[in-house]
């Protein structure tokens, strides 16, 4: 028995538990593994109720939160490196960041940037397919190139003694891509079919389709990739398209067991001859209002209907970003959110709901939403914008402000917690542009919000009318009770459009063969 | 049972507070601080309160947070005839509040506190609780665990429970119902157990049986399985080891022993004979073919041997199934290979997507693919360079996972529940490295030369309207 300075406490605790009287003796108590009790002796226990336990206990006082430190510095070539070291684990994580994404396919051949890093990944010139992953397999190391919206990426994940070989692939990657024609047409034909499948279900549908009603088709960031699209795509885009991971300019991201100067080693060593300027970012234009309108999309069977509301939202380096940050958190940010609380606890028709603002560089957008029971669609839109027009109209209360200022605060350690998160955190500000001790200044901002500021940005970010909405469902359940909210213009006076899982306008879905009057009273089982 | 009256604690612990606010095993905990100093462990310290509490501690003062993490000793594997879905559904109810902490705020006050990483989750063998908050708020993570194991009842009610069957019904409508392949995992399951095995209703559980839950329900189960002794509390992160002591024993070292549930095991009868399920799925648009065969329960006899088989077959440009049908013959949109134990049983699973179109021809060339890749590993069994590979990959995946300090906790608690020694990731490894090409060989012969089951999920678009709300 280990001897501890506990008594207090011991002794705090024994006064007020009654079955002190209770004779049991003390030998079974020192049994290493518990045994089950005799089933008669079991019928009534007793459950303390110290009154300690009807108080929240008091926290302790606040640590002082240690944020890593992050070197930059710039390797020969022009990469900017930007490095958190840590001592704690052998592993070491890269990510290269090119300002090349969808965004900067050319016109109609959207899905460039997202089949040329997948051809890039496959292969190199020296290795088919199944050597270069063999290869990786062979070290335990990943290299992989991945292309999204705005950024492409490379990432290198290797254990420190594995590295010099992760390297030399990743080198390879860039340097000597594969570039195979045999392997370029079974990935566009694998694209195609997964864009296919993308159409099946409410969700996959409604989210792939959000963001070009938001932007609008012709805007960079509402681009819509389609079987067309892709059909259009030669190999000559993707090996002009590998012709852009130069180094120059290109941001290096790395954290772990390794210093700058071994950075610098390793990589003269492995990418000796890397040459060139990377790409230069893409302008971005504003969202243009649009006319809200209410656009439906048919999933016949659907036993839920996929629900997307939105509209342009601030930039992300807008002055009032931590108001707005309070404010959606109230709003929809988390389980105890406003949006959740009714459509999930209190209505019980979802198993989620949620609302926020999503950031690119060029803007962002507010998007609420939910995947609710069919019978429930139209019940579920209307309460979605009852809750933001009570955040528009009226002021939060000081306990919701209190949860999610203090809680904003106090997470903050939670994304410096270990040399990774530490790291995500910093590329994150430098996507936006953002100084890497933004989270200073952060703080401070965070803390002057006031109940009155939270209605401000509310105000001001939240959209009275001219809503998107995006309802994905069983037409046949769900259409009479949206129809009936588009003629009442609650969102805009823009109507209702059906579309196609393609986002292509269509005639309304007419359901003849099981007749008119099932509509409204056929709740789904 | 009700709780509640006083008469007399089974255990005899309480008394002994005065000198033991804990109470640990006979060995003295197991205290792993300085056991070794290999790259893969995580330093720990375990001990159990009197009342079957088992706690395990580990120290990480690196950054200034804590991870709690609880895990119940059950899961939808404990579930009978009738009561498909229910401890998942338990699970929820574990959020709607408890006496002291008050009705549906648990998620409030870890928010205000800024905790992350919140969440319960069920499978067949546990459910698990978790939150990671900064440590000067230790104590309050611990008021609401302690809370829903102690006080759980005092706050249930008719509301809450009609509508946490609502939610989780949703829950399953979102993730299965309404998903591409959501009813080829009942069917999988169905071709594999019989009626009243557990595992056959997966852990979201029929609606029909989510629906008729009742209050009883609720109590009984909790009583029955959300005992003290039925659970293991793992503290990872910045602490100090005797004030982490301290404020276990504060919260919960007071409550009752009570018995530890015994678990049925029921074991998964062989298949007779081959069998094939044709699924019609709504919201597919590729067909799939998922063959699967009973497995070695986890970490079993085999178990990691057909891990390695799993990886021969499947990996990405090499696995052999993946290169021929994805890469050479092109007849297969993807192909996934996956060996997964749980507490009884296990299985082994290959997952082969086909491309849009015609897919008669297509089917048959995965079977005759198939057929052939089994006879070959089966005749010779792996080469000793897709051995390494896959040893390579698990040994790194080991060092990467201990970033996290929720991952540590939970590979803690991982460990404890299926071998009761939280620090197996040595033994692990070293049956990992004693793995030989004849032993993932004998394995393959073991399992996968018995029947398997084929279940064919064939897109249907059209028959959606048929098929809507329709139940397992």
């Amino acid at each position: 028995m280990k001897i501890r300075s506990l008594l207090p406490l011991a002794l705090a605790l024994a006064s007020i538990v009654a079955v002190l009287a209770c004779d049991g003796g003390g030998s079974e108590t020192q049994n290493p593994e518990p045994q089950p009790a005799q089933p008669e002796t079991q019928a009534e226990v007793e459950w303390p109720d110290e009154p300690f336990r009807a108080e929240r206990p008091e926290p302790k006082p606040i640590k002082d939160v240690p944020i890593p430190s992050i070197e930059t510095f710039e390797l020969d070539n022009g990469v900017e490196v930007y490095l958190v070291q840590q001592q704690t684990l052998p592993t070491v994580l890269m990510y290269f960041n090119w300002d090349l994404g969808e965004v900067d396919d050319p016109k109609g051949k959207t899905g460039v940037a997202s089949l040329c890093g997948d051809l890039l990944d496959e292969a190199t010139g020296p290795k088919d397919k199944a050597s270069f992953k063999a290869a990786q397999a062979d070290h335990g190391v990943r290299v992989g190139m991945y292309s999204g919206n705005e950024i492409t990426s490379l990432s290198i994940r290797a254990l420190r003694k594995e590295l010099p070989a992760a390297l030399d692939l990743a080198a390879e990657m860039v340097m000597k891509p594969g570039l195979r024609k045999d392997d370029f047409e079974r990935l566009r034909e694998q694209e195609k079919a997964w864009l296919e499948q993308r159409k099946g279900s409410v969700t996959s549908i409604a989210y792939r389709l959000f963001p070009s009603l938001i932007w609008g088709t012709k805007h960079k960031y509402g681009k819509l990739e389609t079987a067309e699209s892709v059909d259009q795509i030669s190999l000559g885009d993707c090996q002009k398209w590998a012709k852009k991971l130069k180094p120059d300019g290109a941001r290096l991201w790395i954290v772990g067991k390794i210093s700058a100067d071994e950075v610098k080693a390793e990589f003269g060593e492995h990418f000796a001859g890397w040459k060139g300027r990377s790409p230069k970012r893409t302008k971005i234009s504003p969202a243009k209002p649009a006319k809200g309108t209410l656009f439906f999309v048919d999933v016949p069977g659907s036993a839920q209907s996929q629900i997307l509301i939105g509209h342009p939202g601030p930039v992300r380096d807008a002055e009032d970003y931590e108001a707005t940050q309070l404010m959606a958190a109230i709003l929809g940010g988390s389980f105890s959110s406003r949006i959740n609380m009714n459509l999930r606890e209190d209505k019980g028709w979802a198993y989620g709901a949620r609302g926020n603002f999503s950031y690119s560089r060029g803007g962002s957008y507010f998007a609420a939403g939910s995947s609710v029971r069919s019978d429930v669609t139209a019940d579920a839109v209307r309460e979605i914008f009852k809750e933001i027009e009570r955040m528009r109209t009226t002021d939060p209360s000081a306990q919701e402000l209190a949860r999610e200022q203090q809680g904003a605060l106090l997470g903050i350690p939670a994304e410096f917690a270990n040399a990774t998160r530490t790291m995500f955190s910093f590329r994150a500000l430098t996507y936006y542009d953002l100084p890497l001790d933004w989270h200073q200044s952060h703080q401070d901002r965070l803390r002057t919000v006031d109940i009155a500021a939270v209605r401000e940005a509310a105000q001001t970010h939240l959209q009275d009318e001219d809503h998107v909405v995006l309802v994905v469902g069983d037409g046949r359940t769900v259409l009479d009770s949206l129809e009936a909210i588009a003629a009442e213009e609650l969102f805009g006076s823009g109507g209702i459009q059906y579309l196609d899982s393609d986002g292509n306008p269509q005639p309304r879905p007419s359901y003849e063969d099981e007749g008119e009057g099932e509509g409204d009273d056929s709740a789904k089982p | 049972m009700p709780r509640g009256r006083l008469l007399c604690t089974l255990g005899v612990g309480l008394p002994l507070l005065l000198i033991a606010p804990h109470a640990v095993t006979a060995n003295e905990g197991d205290e792993h601080a300085d056991s070794s100093d290999s790259e893969f462990d995580i330093k720990y310290e375990r001990y159990m309160l009197d009342n079957g509490l088992e706690v395990i501690l580990h120290r990480d003062p690196s950054a200034p947070l804590v991870a709690v993490n609880i895990w119940y000793h059950v899961g939808s594997g404990d579930e009978v005839p009738g009561k498909s879905g229910f401890a998942h559904l338990f699970e929820h109810m574990m959020f709607q509040g408890a006496k002291h902490i008050g009705e549906d705020v648990h998620f409030d006050t870890l928010r205000e506190i800024g905790a992350s990483s919140v969440n319960g989750t069920t499978n067949s063998d546990r459910t698990n609780y978790f939150e990671t908050v900064p440590s000067h708020e230790i104590e309050t993570a611990l008021w609401l665990e302690s809370d829903r194991m102690g006080y759980l009842l005092d706050l249930l009610n008719d509301k809450s429970l009609e509508n946490q069957i609502d939610v989780v019904r949703n829950e399953r409508r979102q993730r299965y119902d309404n998903v591409p392949y959501g009813r080829e995992r009942f069917a999988v399951a169905a071709a594999l157990y019989p009626e009243g095995h557990p595992y056959r209703y997966l852990t979201i559980g029929k609606h029909e049986d989510l629906e008729s839950a009742s209050l009883d329900d609720v109590r009984g189960f909790f009583e029955r399985w959300y005992v003290p002794s039925n659970a293991t509390l793992t503290l990872a992160g910045d602490f100090e080891i005797a004030e982490a002591k301290a404020l276990v024993d504060k919260w919960f070292g007071s409550f009752p022993k009570l018995p530890v549930p015994e678990r049925v095991v029921v074991p998964a009868p062989p298949l007779a004979a081959d069998v094939e399920v044709e699924v019609k799925d709504p919201f597919a648009r590729l067909e799939r073919l998922h063959y699967v065969w009973h497995g070695p329960k986890m970490l079993g006899e085999g178990d990691l041997a057909l891990d390695v088989a799993a990886a021969a077959l499947g990996s990405e440009g090499w696995g052999r199934l993946t290169k021929r049908l994805v890469d050479d013959e092109k007849v297969a949109q993807s192909v996934w290979v996956y060996n997964s134990g749980s507490e009884f049983s296990g299985t082994f699973n290959i997952v082969v997507t086909l491309p849009p179109g015609e897919t008669s021809e297509k089917r048959e060339q995965v079977a005759k693919a198939l057929d052939e890749e089994l006879a070959k590993l089966l005749a010779k069994g792996p080469s000793q360079a897709e051995l390494d590979r896959h040893v390579i990959g698990v040994e790194s995946s080991f060092i990467w996972g201990l970033e996290e300090i929720n991952g540590r906790a939970n590979r803690l608690q991982w460990f404890n529940h299926y071998t009761g020694d939280p620090g197996y990731t040595s033994t692990y490894l070293e049956r990992l490295d004693a793995l030989t090409t004849d032993a993932v060989k004998a394995a393959a012969n073991e399992w996968l030369s018995q029947p398997h089951a084929l279940v064919i999920s064939v897109p249907d678009p059209e028959g959606a309207t048929q098929a809507g709300g329709q139940d397992q």
